[in-house]
């Protein structure tokens, strides 16, 4: 019984068949602004807390940009932030960090029995993955990008009352709004670092033991 | 040797063209700490292509453990699976993902429809993972819908339909790939008893209308009445097996004797 077993193969169409399995980008998209839309309040909280992080660190790194647009006879080798300020800046987006990776752990814990739905209709941990790292990074995006932009009007607004609006020239501005992009970038970057552990956990989700999970 | 070889896979040949599923000696073993609980204890069972079987036995006894060894849910300790020739326990954790979307559908007793996405969504949803163009897997959601009795429901979410037209939308949803087999877990036990039966009419039509083999836990006894063959299962292993006419005058002594018979049974 055992070798007539052995002589039977498996099915040649499904070796090598995973290649051909698709989800596309768009239903990955939907599920992970399902996922935000579904925790709106918890999400906001998140995104307020890295909007607040990327404000400050957009502020400082704009601060910074904007201080270099000045006549070095008028700053007189006086620095916009010290070194000391930087060290509050990793602790803010060690912060934002931390409740990024909270949030979407949670996530994922709440959706175990989801993520086991989906794989017992044929989703691989690949796609579920893909769910979790958008819902992450979209999250990081929009921080970033509204955080930035506060943070370059915070700074050009304190410029302007602190030092003169002379120097705050048309090339200094352009200059500054790069923050924003650099803050979205870090955003992005610290957002999609968080989601690692969420994500190792939700792949690893066995469909059996999902479907006995309870809420 | 080498002409055994062949000849015994002919013969298997033949025997998995009439068998949806086979499994042979599977195992399935739990340890929690240095207890060793034995879920499935070596189960042997052939289910035949386009069979109605189900499968009884109180709780505990392995029923659910099998429903997930049989589906690629888990994997067995020891012994074999075969899904439509397919030997489950050889298969890595991306040719699972493929089997269960195009060779299984899956019917649970919590409906596990995906809450945000509409009856059509969740119909579709399958057959997004099988790589069907958008506007055939609409097509075929629709088509589905409309046997399950739901083709004016299609865009409404779970939340917005009642129990039983929730298994109704799981149940197109498992048709959805034309898979070997439907597995189903407790369909019934959520719902109440003329919704329950509506259900287990539904499958049986689907079962007969689609030619799909279709494996059902249940306690149900309306379930047992409807099915081909009746597998009991006790301490992880296969029980009794009961074709369907001896189950129906089984049914009817019930109704006659009913002390003794449920004596004899436990």
């Amino acid at each position: 019984m055992k070798n007539q077993a052995e002589t039977r193969l498996v099915d040649p169409l499904v070796h090598g068949a995973y290649t051909s399995s698709q989800f596309p980008v768009s239903a990955a998209l939907l599920f992970a602004l399902q996922g935000i839309r579904l925790r709106l309040g918890r999400m906001a909280l998140v995104f307020l807390g890295i909007s607040l992080a990327m404000a400050f660190t957009g502020a400082l790194l704009t601060t910074d940009v904007l201080y270099r647009h000045i006549p070095p006879e008028v700053t007189a080798g006086q620095q916009s932030a010290g070194a000391f300020r930087w060290m509050w800046v990793a602790v803010a987006l060690l912060i934002s960090a931390s409740g990024t990776l909270n949030a979407i752990l949670m996530s994922v814990t709440e959706r175990i029995k989801e993520i086991g739905t989906l794989k017992c209709l044929g989703a691989k941990s690949i796609h579920i993955v893909e769910i979790f790292v958008f819902e992450s990074v979209l999250l990081g995006l929009l921080g970033g990008l509204v955080g930035g932009l506060l943070g370059y009007l915070f700074a050009a607004a304190s410029f302007v009352m602190n030092i003169s609006s002379r120097y705050l020239t048309a090339a200094a501005m352009l200059d500054g709004a790069q923050v924003i992009l650099i803050c979205v970038g870090i955003s992005m970057t610290l957002a999609l670092l968080a989601s690692v552990i969420p994500v190792l956990v939700a792949a690893k989700i066995e469909p059996a033991s999902a479907m006995r999970y309870e809420v | 040797m080498a002409s055994q070889f062949t000849m015994q896979s002919s013969e298997n040949d033949g025997l998995l063209d009439e068998q949806a599923v086979i499994v042979e000696g599977a195992k399935k073993y739990y340890y929690m700490g240095s207890e060793c609980v034995k879920a499935l204890d070596g189960i042997d069972l052939q289910i035949e292509k386009g069979e109605y079987v189900s499968i009884m036995g109180p709780s505990g006894s392995g029923k659910t453990t099998l429903f997930n060894v049989v589906g690629g849910l888990t994997q067995p300790t020891d012994g074999q699976v075969f899904i439509d020739k397919t030997d489950i326990s050889k298969l890595d954790a991306n040719e699972l993902a493929w089997l269960r979307c195009r060779k299984i559908g899956y019917i649970f007793q919590t409906f596990n429809l995906i809450p945000i996405m509409t009856a059509l969504q969740n119909v579709t949803l399958p057959m997004i993972f099988a790589g069907i163009a958008k506007a055939e897997r609409e097509d075929r959601a629709y088509e589905l819908l409309k046997m399950v009795g739901l083709g004016a429901r299609a865009n409404h979410k779970p939340t917005e339909l009642s129990g039983g037209q929730q298994q109704r939308v799981a149940i197109a949803r498992s048709f959805a790939n034309d898979p070997a087999i439907v597995l189903a877990d407790e369909p019934t036990g959520n719902l109440d008893l003329k919704t329950g039966l509506e259900i287990i009419n539904l499958m049986i039509e689907m079962n007969k209308q689609k030619h799909v083999t279709i494996m059902c836990n249940t306690h149900d006894l309306k379930i047992i009445n409807a099915s081909d063959r009746i597998i009991w299962i006790r301490d992880g292993q296969v029980d009794r097996i009961e074709t369907k006419d001896q189950v129906q005058i089984e049914v009817g002594s019930l109704k006659d004797s009913t002390g003794r018979d449920a004596a004899e049974r436990h």
